[in-house]
């Protein structure tokens, strides 16, 4: 059946991969001792990581897709892709509406400076279309946050649970035409946890695509209604949540018994 | 760009904010560094030494200044990208801010501690006012270079770490090669060569001529030079920073 629904990303033949040689090259005294050693000697290391390998992807409008796989797969990788941190070495990605990108769920920029002036600042960067509501989503996003009288503290005194309660609910305040979600639950405390994930449904319900990324499947059946199983850089699987994961549990079987082998 | 632009503006009070400690006695606390540090060269030249120069106090205010503004910028932006990975790899801002606020910051201070002492320079010497409308020139000049040297090294240490300390060694060694705290003809001729070839003289020299003696021709042949300089520089940059950025998000 023909998909009449509005594409927002479209991703073609996309392609990443990350150069090995800076990794091992990496002080000045490396560098001397070795054109010491033998200026041409040493050969030139022109070997790459593949990151991500000729992903090929449409996310339309009202589409919740869960990104899965185990830990260095390529999801998060896909995900700075999109918001346009990683430029790729070949495909294309178009986008079709603002993206907003969430990878991190505790943010302090200014350990000096207070939780509401670190709030402001967050604010400038996140939601720059909401210039004029600024104050109202600052102010609300304290009062969620339950800091109380820690938000006029400075934040170098806070818990790493702190942390993430101003950041995340600073982050979840404003809707985006394609929301990016990593793992955005990490370091919140039980009760928080609940208390996030009402607002993060809230969030989700009014943005016009999502992908959410998370290693537990209860979130992503409860949030998604599309699912991506990624190893290596590939996309092994699109589509049903439930064959989804069936094939992330077979395939992670079949993966461990020839890691025992 | 405009985003980008109002995001230099925002950090840049929170630095100033978060340096200053939102007190008057947090900014006394910055520009007191650059105040003694001149106070002591000063004592130590004059006093000890006695070196033989009229008006040497002015004369080492003028090229002590920018030598700070330089080094301090050097030092803060070297390992800027990796200092703050965090903020390179998930604010949906361009890197380019963080070198940029940084560069502000510092100039702010620059600024503040240079026009306190030049006001006292102007008590002692009230007929040279006229060096007001021709400072500009060499700060915007020195502002472009400090910047593009910022960012030349910034974006190389995401791949070579430890380039923080090898120019922080280098630039030590340059302090003595600058005529900054001695003037430039105290060179025998045969070694001269070494301050022609330094790039940072080039950039100190205006603020040397216009305090010592006046918007002479000398003085603007001087900073077209130092803009010479600067252009050049901010060319480098540019390359450096298009070479580079690909890489910055992989290994900041």
């Amino acid at each position: 059946m023909l998909n009449t629904k509005k594409v927002l990303l479209d991703i073609r033949e996309l392609k990443l991969a990350f150069p090995l040689r800076l990794i091992t090259a990496s002080s000045v005294r490396d560098v001397f001792i070795s054109t010491m050693l033998g200026p041409f000697s040493k050969k030139y290391d022109r070997s790459y990581f593949l990151a991500l390998n000729n992903i090929n992807l449409k996310i339309y409008e009202g589409d919740r897709v869960g990104l899965i796989g185990v830990n260095g797969a390529g999801k998060s990788t896909l995900c700075r892709c999109i918001s346009g941190f990683y430029k790729p070495q070949d495909g294309k990605i178009l986008r079709h509406g603002k993206i907003r990108a969430l990878f991190e769920s505790s943010i302090g920029l200014y350990p000096e400076l207070s939780g509401r002036e670190n709030a402001r600042i967050l604010a400038e960067i996140y939601y720059p279309d909401y210039r004029n509501e600024l104050e109202s989503i600052i102010n609300e996003s304290l009062e969620f946050s339950d800091l109380k009288e820690f938000i006029d503290v400075p934040i170098k005194t806070y818990s790493k649970g702190m942390l993430v309660r101003l950041t995340l609910s600073l982050l979840s305040s404003k809707p985006a035409d394609i929301l990016i979600l990593d793992e955005v639950f990490d370091g919140a405390d039980e009760f928080f946890r609940e208390k996030l994930s009402e607002r993060i449904s809230k969030l989700i319900e009014k943005s016009r695509a999502v992908i959410f990324v998370s290693h537990y499947e209860t979130q992503i059946q409860s949030v998604c209604n599309r699912a991506i199983l990624i190893s290596e850089g590939k996309i092994l699987y699109d589509g049903d949540i439930k064959e989804a994961y069936e094939q992330y549990r077979g395939f992670k079987y079949s993966e461990d018994k020839s890691e025992k082998r | 760009m405009p985003n980008n632009l109002r995001i230099i503006y925002v950090l840049t009070l929170a630095n100033l904010k978060s340096r200053y400690r939102n007190t008057f006695y947090g900014f006394l606390w910055v520009i007191i560094n650059p105040i003694l540090t001149f106070a002591v060269q000063a004592y130590a030249f004059t006093i000890i030494f006695k070196i033989q120069y009229l008006n040497y106090s002015t004369f080492l205010l003028s090229g002590l200044l920018p030598w700070l503004f330089i080094i301090q910028s050097i030092e803060m932006c070297t390992s800027i990208f990796v200092m703050n990975s965090h903020f390179v790899r998930n604010l949906p801002v361009s890197p380019l801010v963080l070198v940029y606020t940084q560069i502000l910051d510092n100039f702010v201070n620059f600024l503040c501690s240079f026009l306190i002492l030049i006001v006292l320079f102007l008590f002692k010497n009230p007929g040279k006012l006229n060096i007001f409308f021709f400072l500009p020139l060499p700060i915007i000049s020195l502002a472009v270079g400090v910047g593009s040297m910022c960012l030349i090294f910034a974006s190389i240490n995401v791949v070579l770490r430890d380039l923080k300390f090898v120019i922080s060694f280098l630039f030590s060694l340059l302090f003595y090669l600058t005529p900054i705290f001695y003037p430039v003809h105290f060179i025998p001729t045969q070694y001269r060569f070494v301050a022609d070839f330094n790039p940072i003289y080039y950039i100190i020299k205006p603020f040397q001529i216009l305090t010592m003696q006046s918007p002479n021709r000398e003085f603007f042949t001087s900073v077209l030079l130092s803009f010479g300089f600067s252009g050049l520089l901010a060319g480098a940059s540019f390359i450096t920073w298009k070479k580079m950025k690909k890489y910055l998000i992989l290994y900041a």
